[in-house]
């Protein structure tokens, strides 16, 4: 038997969001979708912080009823879309349906776009109509900057993809990529810090070196950095660039785009102007969209301040974010992570079952476990544990307990599809 | 009486730990689950499933990564977060799970042959590979893990009295124990 079984492959099952039809058609509106009864949960956003959040408080407490509200219909995941885009998996492995958290766990799954919030009625606005909760968590992931001063709109995304939302976006960037001619140059962008997974980039250029190498293209890769210094494994990355991607392969830092010429493929910038047969611009960014539209972000700040403790918006009650939408700093030193959006799925899960049960709910702790490919078959990895410190009231890194490897490793780059099939499954099924 | 005494003592302790998991030190294990999977049914095959897995293994290999008497890939790290009252926790926490067994695909051919020579593993590991306190439990686990473990024992990346004997086996028998204990799934 393989794991298909376990796994919630959409090809081997009907498509469609399963559940949906007991909410009826499209509810007005005003209506009330499902009218609420006893104690209720809504989590907006089906990403790795909202599934993991639902099942934990069913997990937690049955008798809490939970709706996750989710605008697509699949899952589809980051974590091994790099691998996707040069070839070495396809999009059938990093896609999933969310029918188990539903058959599992009893979680009633709405396929809506969350819109408006009232927060003193405890009242969700979504495209299928209104909802009541007692708790409301938020994981809606991230935001892009769009910047008309370098001439970077999100239109421009269907010809130089971002690929930092897995699902179309990944499949363009493949596609550019499976077409590249012979000598041909990409260019990837890595955004301003902070933004969602630190090694991303780095991973993606290394598989990008590593599929120009391996198919004999003879072109390269640039990696223009917004930032000082590569932001993570830094050492490591490098290392295998120098070992095996002095070819195909060129970094520069504190590189500032200047403009973009879309049309002519040319990225303007102040070391220069250089122009590329696929440019993945990585715009700089932030907090969801719908952070911004439900009210969560103060003035002038581009990510939600919670409570470290409770993961409690500092601006609403009863609204909690987690993942990538919080502000780094109002939690602690945690990195924008799958694994770490996880992880807040479970504490807030603890913080709102005790909430709702009148009781004190347990100090925050975290891990974050991160492997990069560096090339198809070597991987390395960086890892922590958090916990909350009452001194400084964030959850911060336990000491000594995180580090990276010292060197690269085959049996790392099997760890990584272990771990991705483990974080998949503990998310979503 | 002993068989008394230690059913009460049992008693306790789970007692104990139940009310430790109402308290809030469940935090401490759950994290874990980003790889080895919910409750530890791991579902990948170089991640072990630790849920069901005999606890004297698992406090004793926690204690091993956390002094760095074992190579591991991220459990050296992890380890350190945890003190040995954690690592007490997290290693009763697990083993009262029920075991799921991978659902890795194992052959058939390779298994039959293992089976000849898995003799060898009973003393430490149970006539089923079931495990005996600080001996884990092997039935069940992914082939390719085993297969990794029995390797790095005989090319001295891991290190241990009892598994020694691996030098004496070629590649390819080690491979086909691997697919004998991994294909007893019960
Ligand atoms: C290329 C790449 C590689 C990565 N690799 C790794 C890795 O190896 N390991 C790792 O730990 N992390 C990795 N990450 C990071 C990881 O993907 C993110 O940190 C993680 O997805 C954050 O989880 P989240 O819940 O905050 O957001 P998401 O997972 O993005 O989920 C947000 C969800 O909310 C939904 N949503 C948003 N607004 C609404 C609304 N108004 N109504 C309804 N639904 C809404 C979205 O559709 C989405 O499904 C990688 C990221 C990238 C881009």
């Amino acid at each position: 038997m393989s794991n298909i079984n376990r796994r919630s492959f959409i090809k081997n099952t009907t498509v469609g969001v399963a559940g949906l039809s007991i909410f009826g058609c499209a509810g007005k509106y005003h209506s009330e979708v499902i009218p609420k009864k006893g104690k209720r949960v809504i989590v907006v956003g089906g990403g790795f912080g909202g599934a993991t959040a639902a099942k934990y408080i069913k997990l937690n407490d049955p008798t809490i009823e939970v709706i996750l509200i989710e605008k697509n219909s699949y899952f589809v995941s980051c974590p091994i879309s790099n691998l996707v885009i040069v070839g070495l998996k396809d999009m059938n492995y990093i896609t999933f349906k969310y029918d188990l958290l539903e058959k599992n766990y009893g979680i009633k799954i709405l396929q809506a776009e969350a819109l408006e919030l009232n927060p003193e009625n405890n009242t969700l606005i979504t495209t299928k109509g209104v909802l009541k909760y007692d708790k409301l968590i938020l994981s809606p992931g991230i935001g892009f900057i769009e910047d008309n001063n370098i001439g970077y709109s999100l239109n421009l995304t269907d010809k130089i993809p971002h690929a930092w939302k897995a699902g179309k976006q990944t499949e363009i960037l493949r596609q550019q990529l499976s077409e590249l001619k012979k000598g041909g140059t990409v260019i990837l962008r890595v955004p301003k810090s902070p933004y969602r997974c630190p090694p991303g980039p780095y991973e993606r250029a290394s598989l990008i070196a590593n599929f120009i190498k391996r198919n004999n293209l003879g072109g390269k890769i640039i990696i223009l950095d917004s930032n000082d210094d590569v932001t993570s494994k830094g050492k490591l990355f490098k290392a295998a660039w120098n070992n095996f991607y002095r070819r195909e392969l060129e970094y520069f830092s504190q590189v500032e785009v200047q403009n973009i010429d879309a049309e002519n493929m040319i990225i303007d910038t102040n070391k220069g102007k250089i122009k590329g047969d696929i440019i993945n611009f990585i715009p700089n960014q932030k907090a969801s969209n719908t952070a911004f539209k439900l009210g969560l972000i103060k003035e002038d700040k581009l990510w939600a301040f919670v409570n470290s403790y409770t993961f409690e918006s500092e601006i609403f009650k009863n609204v909690y974010v987690i993942g990538d939408s919080t502000n780094t700093g109002s939690v602690g030193t945690v990195p924008k992570s799958g694994y770490i959006a996880n992880s807040m799925g479970k504490v807030v899960a603890e913080s709102v079952v005790s909430s709702l049960n009148g009781k004190m709910p347990p100090k925050p702790f975290m891990a974050n476990a991160c492997y990069s490919m560096v090339s198809d078959t070597e991987a390395i990895w960086v890892t922590a544990v958090y916990e909350y410190n009452e001194n400084v009231k964030r959850t911060i890194t336990i000491k000594g307990a995180s580090g990276t490897p010292k060197t690269r490793s085959k049996i790392d780059a099997k760890h990584q599809l272990s771990w991705a099939e483990n974080i998949w499954s503990d998310t979503l099924m | 009486m002993k068989v008394r005494l230690t059913f009460l003592l049992f008693l306790i302790l789970t007692t104990v730990s139940f009310v430790f998991a109402e308290t809030g030190e469940k935090r401490i294990v759950v994290i874990c689950a980003g790889c080895h999977g919910t409750d530890g049914a791991s579902v990948g095959d170089s991640i072990p499933i630790i849920g069901g897995q005999k606890a004297d293994y698992l406090k004793k290999v926690m204690e091993e990564y956390k002094n760095d008497e074992k190579a591991g890939s991220v459990m050296n790290k992890i380890a350190k977060g945890y003190s040995d009252e954690r690592i007490n926790f997290v290693a009763n926490y697990f083993s009262s799970k029920k075991w799921v067994n991978t659902n890795k695909i194992y052959d058939n051919n390779l298994a039959n042959k293992g089976k000849k020579i898995a003799e060898v593993c009973y003393d430490c590991h149970g006539k089923l590979g079931e495990g005996i306190e600080a001996y884990p439990r092997i039935a069940g686990q992914p082939v390719f893990y085993l297969k990794q473990v029995l390797l790095d024992y005989k090319n001295s990346v891991l290190k241990s009295d009892e598994m020694s004997f691996v030098s004496e086996y070629s590649d390819d028998d080690l491979e086909a124990l691997a697919n004998y204990f991994s294909s007893i799934r019960r």
